[in-house]
């Protein structure tokens, strides 16, 4: 997995099923995930639709008390990590202006397109409709050759994100004409994200 | 205009319709149709063989679907079930997804299911589409 240095505490084994993590280990230095690049890392997404995911992923992490610069626990593929977690502040008297569910999902998005960029080096290809059973067309280089990725993401306010992988997996394991199959959640009450391809289950953890 | 204008331009405008369907506003059709449009002129540079140009050729035909524009959708369908190295898979999609839509009308107007086909009340739509008022008179 290439992992850019960037991750700043620990990395660790453990199980979505809510079981703490197995002798974290220590990883490099780094300054962690930055909402404020998301286009750097995506260069085609929309700037405005860049703008407004972003603003709502403030907007989620700040209704649940989180200010920019929290920690952000990332599980891929069973391995944990902590990523500082930067965004752009949002005004929070505009959070009206905004569905509330739409805040989780976009929010949500933007952080897990951010996390994927960071951990897997993936960008934005498109975005698919959502009969595609996947939320976003990613692409990445493996052994030199292009890998076509459908990532379906979800967001949770509040509570675990657990179940939500499970439906999100089936979803997008129905997805077709893509290398990989991944989903990701994100959770905002304790700043969570999870990635994980349809080949690994959580069962099998 | 390039390929990945193109993209970035499908993800805004699909990205805008999904936003007013969740508002249930009526404006939605018209941001599908966009989508339509802008995943056809993917389709026109992406190959059929490629899986980003399928991806975009199913798009069209769902797009326009939910754009209500069967005309459109049936036409598309057609266009690209008959293109050469056509998937048979994709025609399947395209037939499924056109049949599915189908079904939706007949449920949503079950009387009328009850005495007409959906294929024909949407061959009338696409006579009236094409020729307006006049044309089915004449």
């Amino acid at each position: 997995m290439p992992i850019s240095g960037e991750q700043r505490s620990m990395t660790g084994k453990r199980s979505l099923s809510g079981s703490k993590p197995e002798t974290p280990q220590p990883v490099a230095d780094g300054g962690g995930v930055d909402l404020a690049c998301l286009r750097d890392m995506h260069p085609r997404l929309p700037p405005d639709m860049a703008a407004v995911m972003v603003t709502r992923a403030a907007l989620g992490l700040q209704r649940n008390k989180h200010s920019s610069g929290t920690a952000l626990e990332i599980d891929i593929e069973a391995v944990v990590l902590c990523f500082i977690l930067r965004w752009p502040d949002a005004d929070p008297s505009t959070a009206k202006q905004h569905d509330f569910n739409r805040i989780t999902e976009d929010g949500a998005e933007a952080i897990a397109l951010a996390v994927a960029h960071k951990t897997k080096s993936w960008r934005v290809v498109r975005r698919m409709q959502r009969e595609e059973y996947a939320d976003w067309l990613l692409e990445h280089q493996e052994s030199g050759a292009r890998r076509l990725v459908a990532l379906e993401v979800s967001g949770v306010d509040r509570g675990s994100i657990a179940a939500r992988l499970k439906d999100e997996l089936a979803q997008v394991a129905k997805s077709t004409d893509v290398d990989q199959r991944w989903a990701g959640v994100v959770g905002f009450q304790k700043p969570k994200a999870a990635l994980q391809s349809l080949e690994v289950r959580t069962d099998d953890r | 205009m390039t390929v990945d204008e193109l993209h970035a331009l499908v993800s805004s405008a699909i990205w805008r319709a999904e936003q007013l369907d969740g508002l249930d506003l009526e404006t939605s059709t018209s941001a599908w149709a966009e989508v339509s449009r802008v995943e056809e002129e993917l389709a026109k540079v992406l190959s059929i063989k490629d899986a980003e140009g399928r991806i975009a050729r199913r798009g069209a035909v769902r797009a326009a679907l939910k754009a209500k524009d069967y005309a459109r959708a049936q036409d598309l369908a057609q266009r690209y079930a008959g293109e050469p190295g056509a998937p048979r898979t994709l025609s399947a999609e395209l037939r499924d997804m056109l049949k599915a839509d189908a079904n939706v009308l007949s449920e949503q107007f079950p009387f009328a299911a009850r005495h007409y086909k959906p294929a024909d009340v949407q061959a009338q739509a696409n006579r009236l589409h094409q020729g307006g008022p006049f044309g089915l008179a004449a």
